[in-house]
């Protein structure tokens, strides 16, 4: 068992935070523009659909996993998956899964961090704009502006680097004094700030067309729109979900790992739910798309990513207060997607720290130096080939920032419902929680229904980045731009170097934990 | 606003709000005793 673990500092503090760490960037411009194109209010019967088959059991196993690893010290998914399949598989069966597992989850917080983090830095950089008037001149095209800003090492590298800094600095001083100090200044900041642009947004009138008002573009947004719900709907639905609440990506599991190990988990984990919601369909659907609609109409909105830095500028121009507004919306975006960067961030520093030994406060800066020398390319690109089209970026999303989750995901259910079983498992999850998971719940849906709809979500997107050409030498949507094939290597190169890098660390730490030798030394010791 | 539309998302923030309600103030009662 582990000692001297820190764990959380209060209940709310570790909602907040756990809150913080599934409420993102994608909350407030994937969810709507997910929601608009899927089939409108329509989209809510999959979405839904996909929360209660796949976001809730998910959620549970993973909080049930990261607390059964903190347990015995690990903050890690790989040994926390070799430590549950070990109850049913050979040591070497468990410690490929765990390798697997800790390697994809490795991937994700090191390489989506590393782009994510510089979203991020946009976003602060975007805060200084908005306050500043950057982007208020008319004259000025608001995409030019954004390109002008990836192209300019001074505001894009300058901003990134300042966020990476405040994140660094944070983690510094530990769960409570970090994570948890953070999240209970910035979560209920970003609910209020929300609050205040929803009412802002509900009443802004008609000011430029009588036909575009706030309340069309709701009307826009929810009408159910039955012909466009089809598998492709279901599927975006299910991949909405696992994005928004962060599955798969191991630091759900890393944040429970601080529980301690008799507190709840199943009111908690649920709770964690469904302020997600209400920051992704309350806030998320009520903001962008409303104040998008009433200055610009259906075109402003049609813009999916381009909508938050290329459309709302636009609209912060014309609006009255529009720089107070405009750093409003930058800002919820800085603090949801801060709070997501922390728990990637932090997964890394608890790997320095019980894998290999080195104290948080060095953990930090070096995970900080890993950031920058990785996420580089990244900012680069644009500078270099003075270009807008985020193609190394977008190559490292396709697969560790999409793909790779529900793998994982996969995984995870497997094990806890085939490997660890129904009796340690209910026995785990139902320990000091105030909600009980009943035994039909486990073994019909996170047996079954669970492993099934992922395997089918897995299936029908393998299908889809087939015919989307995603597993081409030369990816189909870089297949027009030769001088950008070179950073989409790139980023292929550098994944697989993390993937085998991720694969050996979680390896060798499940061997020198539990291999063997480690056996050996227990007995000797003991 | 269409009925099909104000229906959907009134449904909607209706079952995201009682989420919230229900696990927020079931948390602070376990709390409390």
């Amino acid at each position: 068992m582990a000692e001297g673990r820190e764990n959380w500092g209060t209940k709310l503090g570790l909602i907040l935070a756990m809150a913080g760490n599934a409420v993102g960037l994608g909350n407030f411009w994937r969810f709507p523009y997910q929601a608009a194109k899927n089939g409108g209010g329509a989209f809510m019967l999959p979405y839904f659909a996909a929360l209660l088959i796949l976001g809730i059991p998910i959620m549970y196993v993973e909080w049930m996993q990261g607390r059964y690893g903190g347990k015995y010290g690990h903050g890690t998914v790989g040994c926390m998956i070799y430590l549950q399949s070990k109850e049913r598989t050979s040591h070497t069966t468990a410690a490929i899964l765990g390798s697997l597992a800790g390697m994809l989850v490795f991937s994700v917080v090191s390489l989506v961090n590393a782009y994510y983090t510089q979203i991020i830095g946009w976003t602060l950089g975007y805060t200084y704009l908005s306050l500043t008037g950057g982007y208020m001149d008319k004259a000025v095209s608001t995409g030019e502006v954004f390109v002008h800003y990836i192209q300019t090492p001074g505001l894009s590298i300058t901003f990134w680097v300042l966020a990476l800094l405040l994140l660094g600095l944070a983690l510094t001083r530990g769960v409570q004094k970090g994570i948890e100090a953070w999240a209970k200044v910035m979560m209920p900041t970003l609910y209020v700030l929300g609050i205040i642009l929803i009412i802002r947004a509900l009443t802004l009138g008609t000011p430029v067309n009588p036909d575009w008002s706030p309340i069309k573009g709701l009307d826009y947004l929810w009408s159910p729109h039955w012909n466009e719900l089809n598998w492709q709907s279901a599927l975006a639905a299910a991949g909405q979900i696992f994005f928004t609440l962060s599955l798969g990506m191991g630091i759900i599991q890393n944040y429970a790992s601080y529980l301690k190990p008799d507190e709840d988990i199943v009111l908690s984990a649920t709770a964690t739910v469904f302020l997600n919601e209400f920051a992704e369909v309350i806030l998320g659907g009520s903001i962008a798309i409303p104040i998008a609609y009433t200055f610009l109409g259906t075109e402003g909105i049609k813009s999916g990513v381009g909508l938050s830095f290329i459309a709302l500028p636009n609209v912060f121009r014309m609006m009255p207060a529009g720089q107070i507004f405009g750093a409003f919306w930058f800002l919820i975006l800085f603090f949801a997607g801060f709070t997501s960067a922390i728990a990637m961030y932090n997964y890394l520093i608890a790997l320095l720290e019980e894998d290999l030994n080195v104290p948080r406060s060095v953990g930090s800066w070096l995970v900080f130096a890993l950031y920058i020398i990785i996420g580089l390319p990244v900012a680069l690109e644009p500078v270099l080939t003075k270009t807008a089209e985020l193609v190394f970026l977008t190559e490292l999303d396709n697969w560790v920032g999409s793909y790779f989750l529900v793998v994982v995901g996969f995984i995870e259910v497997l094990v806890t419902g085939w490997l660890f079983g129904e009796r340690k498992s209910l026995e785990e999850l139902n320990r000091g929680s105030y909600w009980k998971i009943s035994s039909a719940f486990f073994n019909i849906i996170i047996k079954w229904v669970t492993p099934l709809a992922i395997a089918i979500l897995l299936i029908f997107s393998t299908k889809s980045y087939i015919k989307d050409g995603y597993f081409k030498w030369v990816p189909s949507f870089v297949e027009k731009m030769p001088n950008l094939i070179p950073w989409v290597q790139g980023a292929r190169l550098l994944l697989f170097v993390i993937l085998v890098i991720g694969f050996v660390e979680a390896y060798m730490t499940i061997q020198k934990k539990y291999g063997p030798n480690a056996q050996v030394k227990k007995a000797m010791k003991a | 606003m269409s009925g099909g539309a104000l229906f959907f998302m009134l449904i909607a923030w209706a079952v995201i709000i009682g989420g919230v309600y229900v696990t927020m103030s079931n948390l602070i009662k376990y709390q409390q005793k």
